[in-house]
């Protein structure tokens, strides 16, 4: 036997006083949401921080007037190689357009809980503390509004994420659709209180009262319709929506450049394209600045790029037209909703093409080529600014104009009065503007038939919308909450497929076609389950 | 005791109208957003050793090391570290000294802990920035935004393996046979690891400790002298290492965690990895294939479309637009509908056992090295199939693998591949997963040295003389360009093949003059 014969002892002194500093190192390059908003410009920044969002190509820089919302019984997809995608209904969960307007919604929300958490912070003059304030609450009730309409209930959370482990804050549970609209209404009609008007604004970018108001009149047209039903909800529209006819802020553009354009309806458009305003009828636009060219920013997206006038020459393209794909092209049966006088059909719907050989010439396109003609509202030729990207453009997008707010009141009205002339005069303002008559004065061409019944009139608001506001990301929503959606697309997909006249379009067809059921939400994304254990298989909208 | 500071500034430009003025130029382009950067680290560690020899028949190590890392927040800095080894040299013990045939006899064991700290300086801070990308223009001036761009994670602690070793060290004949047996078992706990969030927190990702895994094998190194003659020597070097992972636990109480590859656009949200827990670490995950839907699974409505029979599940796509020639996926729930729910394990990264077989000969002047390096049983996922053969991109004017002209059409309806346009995604399939099992000969070399008498009147002190060729000829089975290929390398997502740079055969002639 052997015995160990030394002993060793070792000890250690940590000295752990005199390492606390050492070890105490701080961020220089960042700073800590501790530390910021703590003056009036931070909450300024941050204020733009949570309406960048918005400007993304996963949201109105692209996909909230193209791949998530074109495939309408207004237009389809120009391009017969797209045989999977949400532009034709072909996707499952893991699209990645879907994630995205998914994860730039509650990035928008995240952005908004961190600036309402903080507002209190600076010391500065109550009013614009109230304004910012008023602005970042309806910011997240649309982001909200936006998840809502697009997926039903969701994770709804109104604090700063509080932690990245504790499973409470990161599994967190659908919420019911019905009280995912209740944070909504809350959030926007706190707002509306502490919003600035347009007026004192000068422009629509900045959310204003008239701007709230407009949107709560849409928000509750979506609870009176498909899923929630809640009719009442209809007299909740109209009373907002009057609001904002009664503000005396807002009126129709009745007016336009004639060395530019030839109708009042199309200069609303070409404002948006030049960086001019009219808030008068432009109540609230995302917009879109520069040409990713003359400077560092990245705020131009891809209005009149993606859906535009097709222009694609193979060498440089001059920048008097600017470059466009032309990725959507009207249906056959929008174009007949419209009759030869309204100003609105040849503006909305291209009724020419360019060659892409120079000289670039104008070819008018015929009677028989209706499917051939490329959404026509947003034109790249109408830009001021120079040089024009190929691929971005500062064409700022309509999020609320004013004839969507008198159709509003005409929809509404006619829900809970019946075919009324209050209803009867919003609807006619609409169409007299339309036909470039006065609109005060009753026009025997312009004016809706008179004595339609109240399901005649509902009819007929449901095209009118359509003539006055198509492409402008809204048609999917309304066909939706009208609850006609998916009979609506298999009819067009169908008709497009079938049209004895349509010989080089019959692939069109498969965006309706492949509508059924569950589509009229989309699916909670791939990204949102894998990580979230309190969204299960069981949790996802039917069908998906 | 340690610190870094890092400091990067820069500034850009484009659309240079002179380029030829170079940095000078830059000030006349468009000057984009300047780069302003710097960070700093701590660090202070404190290390104890204890060694103790007793006649070379007993040696015993002590170790404790406590590290403080400034990445850590306070509570969390610190990490401690023990270890502790022994080893018995009963050779040197008169028994097994007197058994003749023994020459070396080593028992080894060990077991220790060691810690990583390998995040970002500031990983555990939340941050609020103001990036150029998140300004937004109003009234057409663009203002500049800010907004929190990361979540911080104040919980960030050290990473922590622990391992238990024994080895055995055996030498025969006078050392010319030596075999080295080796068992361990390592864990790794709190795994540092920059973890997936549910986007709706408003963030991508955060750094977490996230779970636990355990690395246990068994490897065996024989080295053999088999023939040592004066103009002749051979020798040879065997080994064999048989290594298994496993998920010990995830945080949060999840059961499974999913990784994707964002490889392509439309893919990068679709699962390809599972880790779950009491499995090993990085399993393929997805469809099971069916080969293709065939005439017998459609209703014939006579006019040259088929309408597929209700009690056939659909591939994911709605069931009016799959047509005979389709891909089709194995329906593991039985509700006839394609989905997530349908998504199993459908392979697995890691090989059974790998090794490798070295012989060395001498002859004279002449010297001969063979290599050979084998790896069985682990599974390569090759994407490039599911882009090259059936165009599962659907990208215009792209080119496929031959093995693509035999696809399934009215007229070739044996045909395994779906037809043209057949392919639906919303999960990788096993019919893209492969047996990648290979024996490569990989190295092979023959030199020759130039005797010195003649050399030395040209003045040259040594000339060598060789010929040499790596990855020769492979054995396998899989159809790839390389079965040794690991596109997304890490734990979690071991063989996948997309677009992999093949390793290259290389053959190398040439001639080493020592003067």
């Amino acid at each position: 036997m052997k015995y160990i014969k030394y002993f060793f002892i070792l000890i250690l002194v940590i000295s752990v006083s005199s390492c606390k500093k050492f070890l105490d190192t701080k961020p220089t390059d960042f700073l800590a949401p501790e530390t910021y908003y703590s003056t009036e410009d931070q909450l300024n920044n941050a204020l733009m921080g949570v309406y960048d969002p918005l400007g993304w190509e996963t949201m109105y820089g692209n996909n909230l007037f193209a791949n998530l919302t074109i495939c309408t019984d207004e237009s389809f997809w120009n391009r017969a190689a797209q045989t999977t995608g949400t532009q034709v209904n072909v996707f499952d969960y893991s699209n990645i357009d879907v994630a995205n307007l998914w994860a730039a919604c509650y990035t928008g929300i995240e952005r908004a809980n961190m600036l309402i958490a903080n507002v209190k912070k600076p010391q500065m003059d109550e009013a614009k503390r109230e304004n910012i304030l008023g602005q970042a609450m309806f910011l997240r009730g649309y982001y909200y509004f936006l998840l809502a309409t697009n997926f039903g209930g969701v994770p709804l959370k109104t604090v700063p994420q509080p932690s990245v482990s504790n499973p409470v804050y990161i599994n967190v549970p659908r919420s019911s659709i019905k009280d995912l609209y209740t944070q909504i209404l809350s959030d926007m009609t706190e707002a509306e209180g502490k919003l600035n008007t347009i007026t004192v604004n000068g422009n629509p970018g900045y959310i204003s009262k008239t701007a709230c108001q407009g949107i709560l009149a849409r928000v509750n047209l979506n609870m009176a319709g498909f899923p929630l039903n809640e009719t009442a909800r209809f007299a909740e529209a109209l009373s907002w929506a009057k609001k904002v006819e009664a503000s005396g802020e807002q009126t129709l553009n009745t007016a336009y450049n004639s060395s530019l354009t030839n109708s009042a309806y199309s200069q609303i458009f070409i404002n948006q394209m030049r960086d001019e305003y009219n808030i008068k009828e432009s109540i609230w636009e995302v917009e879109f600045y520069g040409n990713r060219i003359s400077d560092a920013f990245v705020e131009s997206g891809r209005l009149g790029n993606t859906i535009g006038l097709a222009f694609s020459p193979s060498v440089d393209s001059p920048d008097s037209l600017g470059y466009s794909y032309g990725f959507a092209n009207t249906t056959r049966r929008h174009y007949l909703r419209y009759d030869n006088a309204d100003q609105r059909r040849d503006w909305a719907i291209a009724p020419f093409r360019y060659n892409n050989t120079a000289p670039y010439a104008r070819v008018n396109w015929t009677a028989s080529t209706i499917y051939n003609r490329n959404v026509g509202k947003w034109r790249r030729s109408f830009e001021k600014l120079t040089p024009k990207n190929k691929n971005y453009t500062p064409t700022n997008f309509p999020l609320l104009r004013y004839s969507d707010v008198l159709l509003m009141i005409a929809e509404a009205e006619n829900e809970v009065n019946g075919p009324t002339t209050t209803a009867y005069n919003a609807l006619n303002q609409v169409r007299r503007r339309a036909y470039g008559v006065s609109l005060a004065a009753a026009s025997p061409t312009a004016d809706a038939p008179a004595a339609m019944g109240k399901d005649n009139f509902r009819t007929f608001i449901q095209e009118e919308r359509s003539r006055e506001l198509c492409y402008e990301g809204l048609r999917k929503y309304d066909l939706i909450r009208w609850g006609i959606y998916v009979a609506r697309m298999n009819e067009i997909g169908n008709e497009m497929a079938n049209d004895p006249t349509n010989t080089a379009f019959k692939w069109g067809g498969l965006g309706g076609q492949s509508v059924s059921e569950k589509n009229v939400l989309l699916p909670i994304p791939s990204t949102e389950m894998s990580v979230n254990k309190a969204i299960t298989a069981k949790d996802q909208n039917p069908g998906w | 005791m340690q610190a870094s500071n890092y400091n990067v500034y820069g500034i850009s430009a484009t659309q240079l109208p002179n380029e030829s003025l170079g940095l000078s130029g830059l000030d006349e382009g468009t000057v984009q957003a300047p780069t302003a950067y710097t960070s700093d680290w701590t660090m202070r560690s404190y290390v104890g050793r204890f060694n103790y020899n007793f006649k070379s028949l007993y040696y015993f190590t002590a170790s404790f090391r406590a590290d403080g890392s400034s990445r850590f927040f306070p509570g969390h800095r610190w990490g401690y570290f023990p270890a502790l080894s022994g080893a018995w040299r009963f050779y040197n013990e008169g028994f097994f000294r007197n058994l003749g045939f023994l020459s070396d006899g080593k028992l080894r064991l060990g077991w220790g802990q060691n810690g990583n700290n390998r995040v970002g300086d500031f990983d555990a801070y939340s941050t609020i920035t103001l990036p150029i990308s998140m300004s937004y223009p109003i009234n057409n001036v663009p203002i500049r935004g800010a907004g929190p761009t990361a979540i911080g994670n104040p919980e960030l602690k050290w990473e922590t393996t622990e391992e238990t070793n024994i080895g055995l060290d055996l030498g025969f004949l006078n050392n010319d046979i030596t075999l080295t047996t080796e068992v361990y078992r390592k864990n790794t706990k709190d795994l540092l690891l920059r973890a997936d969030l549910a986007p709706s927190t408003g963030y991508a990702s955060a750094f977490k400790n996230i779970g636990s895994v355990q690395n246990e094998g068994l490897e065996f190194t024989l080295n053999t002298k088999n023939i040592n003659k004066k103009n002749f020597q051979w020798s040879t070097s065997f080994n064999i290492a048989f290594n298994r992972n496993k998920v010990l636990g995830l945080n949060e109480s999840q059961n499974f965690m999913l990784t994707n590859i964002r490889w392509d656009n439309n893919w990068q949200n679709v699962p390809a990895y599972i880790a779950k827990v009491g499995q090993p670490i990085g399993q393929m995950y997805g469809f099971v294939s069916d080969g293709v839907y065939q005439l017998s699974d459609f209703v014939d409505n006579g006019n040259g479309t088929y309408t597929l029979k209700a009690d056939v599940p659909n591939n994911g796509n709605s069931r009016a637009n799959i047509k005979p020639g389709d891909i089709k996926y194995k329906d593991l729930n039985g509700d006839k509908i394609i989905n997530s729910a349908d998504y199993t394990v459908i392979g697995n990264g890691s090989p059974k056992h790998q090794g490798g077989l070295n012989n060395n000969f001498n002859y004279k002047n002449f010297d001969l090295n063979i290599f050979f390096q084998w790896s069985y049983g682990n599974d390569i996922l090759n994407v490039n199939r599911l882009m090259f053969e059936g165009n599962g991109l659907n990208k215009s004017f792209l080119n496929q693998f031959a093995s693509y002209n035999d696809r399934w059409s009215m007229t070739n309806q044996e045909s395994i591949n779906f037809r043209t346009n057949g392919f639906f995604g919303g999960g990788y399939s096993s019919r893209y997963v492969e047996d990648a099992s290979y024996l490569r000969l990989k190295t092979v070399s023959l030199g020759y040295n130039v005797s010195k008498t003649g050399l030395l009147k040209a003045g040259i002190k040594a000339a060598r003389i060789f010929a040499s060729g790596q990855n020769l000829i492979t054995w396998t089975k899989y159809t790839g360009m390389d079965p040794e290929v690991n596109t997304y390398m890490s734990a979690l997502t071991p063989g996948f093949d997309w677009s992999a740079y093949p390793r290259a055969r290389t053959l190398t002639l040439g001639i080493n003059l020592t003067f």
